[in-house]
């Protein structure tokens, strides 16, 4: 595998090649420090290894040199990247070809003005132009090719991905603007998948597309003035808008109550010890029936959950509310308002409902203490879930069961001060599917889980 | 119905996590043992076997776990629906297709357990679509046949053919 030193100047693109091509090859490839563009590329020593004195150089740890982004990116990088047949290695060549070949030169003319890294004059603007069309033309080639392919060449990643998408990758920070850049869906697909591999991620960093063309500075003023890239305003992936939602929302692991569980477990296995040659699987069967009802550790109470439910499906709301205050036990039961922490994700109204009773449906055994109704609000592509809950105990009963952990962790839960007021609408609204969730949205559909 | 249990099958040979005695159980869900646990459920299953297995199929933030219910949901509750009849089957496609036209894989960037499973459910009924319906559902084309490249998730059976080629020649207006 190799291994050595590569040359190049801070976020290079090119030198990004080669080292998202090490992290694939897990190979150990160094950045030299105290490189400095325009000097150390001109000494003697360097120029003596390298030649043309261009960046990115390598430096093999076996004393071998090598020149090119492309061709050290293949140098340190693994079979799959360079194509599991001569056909696939030949198509990666192919598209190495058209990345230098066609979207360099367009997406230079275009970017680097804007830059400063060339200096924008009339013949700068002409050519300016012209990218604009040539790069379009590049794209409509990228685009129809991976409509019917996730990967350029042999539907993994190759070094093909890993050249085309950083040659793309200053045009799509700074100049491919959501317009432009709308008709080529599977081209955005495809790099916005590539630049979210951890690979990539760990070379290039949070990669934030272009929301608005940076423009090239004209006549005195200097293209550092201009704000590229503003990170602030929506980007077009959602999805790095998502994760970063994600981060800020730490999921809370409330763990207490599965201490009680624990203590049974081993006097259960040992009571089982002599039953002569049961295989672990029969072992679990035998298990099955006696498996304990979790709420049985907590006080029974004065509250008959079976006669609220009996009550509450046979009679009206004005009748089972009443019912419910009169009999509702606060020292052995609590009350509990949950709402689903991602109403952004969902889209359907036929898959929200169905959370709600998948959800039910994992909780099966807490039935039998516990109630709820879980409201879904809004339409299509706008709703939000949320319910009232009561069980027999004073903490979040999930925790009571390794069978009901799926679920609550995507909801936040928030336990009712039964004295409340509040409280009072909240019971009243939910037992009785109406009103609308906090943000207005109509109430759509109700599960009761009883 | 039993088609729930060969689902877990396939699960559970491409995670290589062992699942004993599968049943239907009094309740009619499915039931089995894993790692001597009794689960029943098929998305308990499914999470039991994630665990068990030490895959890294899951998501890595809470929201993209969440996002991976809601598929593992969606496939067990309306995708299993598809070889009732053929209506259900083209406007799953058809959903699918709009969703995948952005999205490499259902949930973040990477192959989850939610791709998995769809492709399982899915398998029987890409085997008999016919070419022009693979051309029409153009993008769950592509992202099965890219999932279909790994050797232990196809598992001994052989290759859908999704000859590209063709499938452009016949309606090349489209693209
Ligand atoms: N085809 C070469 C081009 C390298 C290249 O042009 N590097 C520029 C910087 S990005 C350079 O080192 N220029 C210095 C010079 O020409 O003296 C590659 O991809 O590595």
């Amino acid at each position: 595998m190799a291994a050595g030193t590569l040359y190049t100047y801070p976020d290079n693109f090119r030198a990004a090649k080669a080292l998202i091509a090490a992290q694939y090859a897990k190979a150990n490839v160094k950045v030299a420090p105290n490189f400095v563009f325009g000097e150390t590329n001109k000494t003697p020593e360097f120029t003596k290894k390298f030649p043309s004195g261009k960046v990115p150089a390598f430096e093999a740890s076996n004393g071998k040199y090598l020149q090119d982004s492309n061709a050290i990116a293949y140098y340190v990088a693994n079979e799959q990247l360079r194509g599991k047949n001569e056909y696939d290695t030949a198509q990666i060549l192919q598209w190495i070809g058209f990345a230098e070949g066609e979207i360099l030169p367009a997406g230079c003319a275009w970017v680097f003005p804007i830059l400063g890294i060339i200096k924008n004059n009339a013949g700068a603007q002409e050519a300016f132009q012209r990218a604009k069309d040539d790069m379009r033309a590049s794209l409509t080639i990228l685009n129809s090719h991976l409509l019917t392919r996730t990967y350029l060449v042999g539907e993994r990643i190759t070094l093909a991905d890993i050249v085309v998408a950083c040659n793309l990758l200053n045009p799509y920070k700074y100049v491919l603007d959501p317009d432009y850049r709308k008709p080529f869906t599977n081209v955005n697909r495809w790099f916005v998948t590539l630049v979210n591999q951890p690979e990539f991620k760990a070379v290039l960093g949070e990669v934030v597309l272009c929301t608005k063309q940076a423009q090239a500075a004209t006549g005195e003023q200097e293209a550092e003035n201009y704000n590229i890239g503003d990170k602030d305003t929506n980007s077009l992936d959602r999805n790095s808008k998502r994760t970063s939602k994600a981060k800020r929302k730490k999921t809370r692991n409330k763990r207490r109550n599965r201490r009680n569980l624990k203590k049974e477990t081993p006097k259960k296995a040992k009571e089982l010890e002599p039953a002569e040659e049961l295989d672990a699987a029969d072992a679990a069967l035998a298990e099955e029936p006696k498996s304990k009802d979790p709420f049985d550790s907590l006080p029974k109470g004065t509250f008959n959950v079976d006669d609220f439910k009996r009550f509450y499906s046979n009679e009206e709301e004005s009748k089972s509310i009443p019912y419910f205050w009169e009999k509702f036990d606060p020292q052995n039961y609590s009350i509990w308002y949950c709402e689903y922490k991602y109403p952004q994700e969902l889209a359907k109204v036929f898959m929200s409902c169905n959370l709600i009773t998948g959800m039910f449906q994992r909780l099966d055994k807490m039935r039998k203490q516990a109630f709820a109704s879980v409201c879904l609000f809004g339409e299509d592509n706008n709703s939000t879930i949320s319910g009232i809950w009561f069980w027999r105990g004073q903490e979040l009963a999930f925790p009571l069961s390794p069978d009901w952990q799926i679920d609550y962790e995507s909801y936040d839960w928030k336990k009712l001060d039964p004295t409340d007021e509040n409280t009072k609408k909240l019971v009243e609204q939910y037992f009785s599917w109406t009103g609308t969730d906090k943000d207005g949205r109509k109430f759509n559909q109700g599960k009761i889980f009883k | 119905m039993v088609a729930n249990l060969q689902y877990l099958q396939n699960l559970s040979s491409y995670l290589k996590v062992k699942i004993e005695k599968p049943r239907y159980n009094e309740d009619s869900l499915c039931t089995c043992i894993v790692n001597g646990k009794i689960i029943s459920g098929l998305s308990n299953i499914i999470a039991a076997l994630l665990t068990e297995s030490k895959s890294n199929l899951s998501g890595i933030t809470s929201l993209e776990n969440a996002e991976i219910q809601q598929w593992v949901e969606y496939g067990i509750v309306y995708v299993t629906h598809i070889y009732n009849n053929s209506q259900n089957l083209s406007l799953i496609l058809k959903e699918l297709n709009g969703i995948l036209s952005r999205k490499t894989y259902l949930v973040s960037h990477k192959l989850t357990i939610a791709d998995v499973l769809l492709y399982y459910i899915l398998l029987n009924a890409m085997v008999s679509l016919p070419i022009l319906e693979k051309e029409k559902y153009i993008n769950v084309s592509r992202w099965f046949d890219n999932l279909q490249q790994e050797n232990s998730l196809r598992q001994s059976k052989s290759f859908i053919n999704f000859s590209t080629n063709y499938l452009i020649s016949v309606a090349p207006a489209r693209h």
